[in-house]
This record gives C-alpha cells, structure tokens and sequence, in this order.
C-alpha cells in the first residue's frame, strides 16, 4: 500500500508569513510554501521546531496500527508461531518477527 | 598641554547622551499613574472587536440582546534591579578621571567623594537605562520580557502571551526575494509586511504605520528596486511623530505608501554589552526584524515603576541624591542611597529601581524576522 502523504502544521507559539498569506499556529503548512525544501526541513527539526506533523495525520497513523490480535493471528495464519508462544512474545519482538518474515511492512 | 586634554575628557564625559539610545523604548510613555509603591501591576484586556449593530422587524420587536465583552484580568510582578559601587575612603588619594595630575591646592575631602559617587550613580542609572531599553526591544521583537540575574539565571517573566501570528518568520528570506519583483505581483518585502499589517488591523484594529527595521532587514528591503523607486525621502510627515523620539538612535529613512498602509520607515542601530561582558555588544534590535507599530495616538504602551520601601538611617548625603525615590526627567523613577560600611572605610553607592515596559495595547503591534 503506498504511504499517504504525510501532513504538517504550524507549530504552536509560531506562525509564518510568505506569498501574501499568513500562516498562523495550526495551520497547514508544506514545502512549497518555502523557498526551498531545505528551509522547510530546517524548522520542522531542531529543538525548537516551528513546524510540527499535522495531529491528524498522526493519530490516523496509530488508528492504522495493527493490534496484538491482528498481529498474532497472522503470525498463527502465517506459520510463524504456535500458540503456546505467543504469551511469551513482547509486542516489539511480534511486530519484528513478523516485518523478517515480510507480513507486516 | 596635559591640563588641556584633562578637560576636553571632562567634557566628552558629560555628554548625557552619547550612545543614541532609548528609541524603542521612548513608545513606552510615563503618566503620573506610572510611579507606583505597588508589588504588582494589574491588567484587564477587553475585547470588543468591531461589530455593526443588526437591525430588528419593527418597533415592537425587542431590542438584540449583546453578550458580555471578554474580560481578561493579568496579575505581572515588577521585576527589581539592584545595582551598587563601594568608594572606599583610601581611594580620595588617587587622581580622578578630567583632575589635574598636580594638586595646587587644598582638597575638599566630602566634595571629592561626592564627586565620586556622582559618577558612580550616573553610570548605575545608564545601566538601568539600558536595561530598559533591552525591556521595551525583547517585549517588542517576541511579545514577552525574559530578564536574567548576574549568573544568567531566568528571574523575570512577563508572561502576556500576545498572539503568535504577530510576530511571524518569513517563508523565503528577504535577501532571497527576487530585486526586480513587483509588489502585489510577485514576492517581495511590502507583500509580508502587507499580510502582518492586515492580521493587526483585524486583532488591534488599528493600522500599522510605522516600521523599525534592523540593520540586515533595512539592507534586503532596499535591494528591491520598486521599494527604491517608490521611497520617499522628504521630511514633511515628521510632524506626525512625537518629537520624543529624536535623538535617541532611530534613523528616519523616508516613508512608502502600498496598499492601504502608509509606512514610515525607521532604523535602530544601538546596541549593548551583556553584564560583565564589556567585549560583546549585541544589538538591541535583531538585524533580522522588523517592528511594525500603529501611529503613537493609537499605542498604550506604558512604562511604570513599582514600590521601594525606604528607611533611612544615613543622611549624610540626602542633600545630594535626595530622601526618596528620584524621578530623572518625568521618565525614570530610582531610589538611590548612599550608606557606610566600616569595612574597609567604604561608602556604598546603591540604586534601586523596579521599572517594567508594559504594552498594554498587546495585539496593536508585530514583528517579522526577515532571514
């Protein structure tokens, strides 16, 4: 499945100011806003970052996280585990398993 | 020869005010309100906005009732500076700075320490002065005043918390904006300096009309050649501005008119030593940035002091420094105080003062940084 583009947002406490448009603090904001991609870049990192990933954005990723049942049943489907092993198998170490025998991305 | 240079250092050292500094915070005014015995200032923000009154059916109908305006109440403490010098009695023998290096007559002992302490009180309350002056640039350039003691602690917060979108960054640094671009076409400096004055006159409805440019941000919005060809440098809008402003470092550049907005276009070199720091000088006003203020009339920018407690147990030199807090010019209120310490032989020169730059009308200014 190809990664939906990811989305940012002003950061709060910051705004910016370009092309005759303001941006004010939540607001979406890409790189084509900027004059370059490098100008972009450097204010989403930092400590201080002015740009931050869009709250939305972020919380549909963890919404398309799997769950320890999905992750478990393809494990069983896939062959990779019986059941007796699964209690002893952390989260990281399932997911892991799983991205090695190429189920999970 | 040597008497000659003696007083021509003498004179250079009376100039009162040499460095050129004091510009920005000469928008911050004194009323007889400013002086205080308070501990803390209280400010109540209304919010009104600009509303049209709606019509009603008929005469019958009953009138449209308004909510309550929005009422914020801030409670700011005055921040304390407490600066002082020892002149210890031994040091009556050395020679002072503008004296001859030949005594030809006696010396008057009290009129020398007098004259010491002078001197030290001055340049006590010219570190004060400045550290006003460093109040009114970081409450103007990011809406908040963050003071630090010697060790570079954090001691003071301001904490108003103004709106982010006045003091905004550039999406493309001004000295990367194409020279030749047309405003209103293109990208250029008037366009950012459009949009903020637009974000202000919607949130303080007010109209920005003067701008204060660091030095860099001054370099990169004449580099366009519009701007240039459209600047006007007569001196007839002077008038339009206080004459308190003058002489205190800000450099009048001309003015240029775009959109609904008429700027006039100032610049701010001064600059300061961290304390004790005497090698770094740090400008007062970023090089980046651009202050952008409505016409003085429409600002509430106030400069007011808090309480001192007083009691006074030496008065050997009340004559000279006064019995309480002393107000210089209607524009600073300190309380000196000068006291013995038998330490040593020493008297101790101290000033006390708890000045705070208060923009009261918070969401009538901005600042862009530029680069």
């Amino acid at each position: 499945m190809a990664e939906s583009k990811k989305k940012f947002v002003v950061a709060p406490g910051c705004s910016f100011v370009g092309n005759k448009k303001t941006y004010k603090e939540g607001d979406e904001i890409d790189e084509t806003a900027f004059k370059d991609k490098a100008r972009f870049e450097s204010f989403l990192k930092g400590d201080k970052p002015k740009i931050i990933p869009a709250p939305a954005a972020e919380k549909k990723a963890e919404e398309k996280k799997p769950d320890r049942k999905e992750l478990e049943k393809l494990a069983l489907d896939g062959g990779l585990l019986k059941e007796n092993q699964l209690s002893a198998v952390k989260d990281d170490e399932l997911e892991k398993i799983l991205k090695d025998a190429g189920l999970i991305k | 020869m040597l008497n000659i240079l003696a007083k021509v250092i003498a004179l250079f050292n009376s100039q009162p005010d040499i460095t050129k500094m004091g510009f920005l915070s000469s928008f911050f005014v004194t009323t007889p309100d400013s002086f205080t015995d308070a501990e803390f200032c209280d400010l109540d923000e209304i919010y009104e906005g600009e509303e049209v009154a709606p019509t009603v059916t008929d005469l019958s109908t009953g009138a449209v009732t308004l909510v309550e305006d929005k009422f914020v109440n801030k409670q700011i403490p005055f921040p304390v500076y407490a600066l002082r010098s020892p002149a210890q009695i031994a040091a009556l023998m050395n020679r002072q700075p503008g004296e001859s290096a030949y005594v030809t007559q006696k010396i008057n002992w009290l009129a020398r320490l007098a004259t010491i302490l002078v001197r030290k009180m001055g340049r006590m309350t010219r570190m004060l002065r400045r550290s006003m002056e460093l109040q009114a640039a970081q409450v103007l350039q990011t809406g908040d005043i963050i003071l630090t003691d010697e060790k570079g602690r954090q001691t003071f917060k301001l904490g108003l918390t103004p709106k982010a979108s006045h003091f905004p960054t550039v999406t493309t640094p001004w000295r990367d904006l194409n020279a030749t671009a047309t405003p209103g076409h293109d990208h250029t400096p008037l366009d950012d300096m459009d949009a903020v004055a637009d974000i202000v006159r919607d949130d303080g409805l007010v109209d920005i009309s003067i701008a204060i440019f660091g030095d860099q941000a001054w370099k990169d919005f004449i580099k366009n050649d519009w701007i240039r060809e459209n600047l006007k440098k007569d001196v007839l809008n002077m008038g339009a501005l206080s004459p308190q402003i003058v002489n205190l470092g800000g450099k009048r550049m001309g003015y240029i008119d775009y959109g609904s907005y008429r700027y006039l276009l100032f610049t701010y070199n001064a600059r300061y030593n961290p304390f004790g720091n005497i090698e770094e000088k740090i400008k007062f006003l970023d090089p980046n940035k651009v202050i952008l203020l409505p016409e003085l009339s429409d600002l509430d920018f106030r400069r007011i002091f808090g309480g001192i407690p007083t009691v006074r147990t030496d008065t050997t030199f009340d004559q000279i420094f006064g019995v309480d807090k002393t107000q210089i010019g209607g524009e600073y209120d300190i309380r000196p105080r000068v006291f013995w310490s038998d330490d040593n032989e020493t008297f101790i020169a101290e000033i006390k003062s708890r000045p705070l730059m208060l923009p009261v009308s918070v969401n009538r200014y901005a600042c862009i940084t530029t680069a």
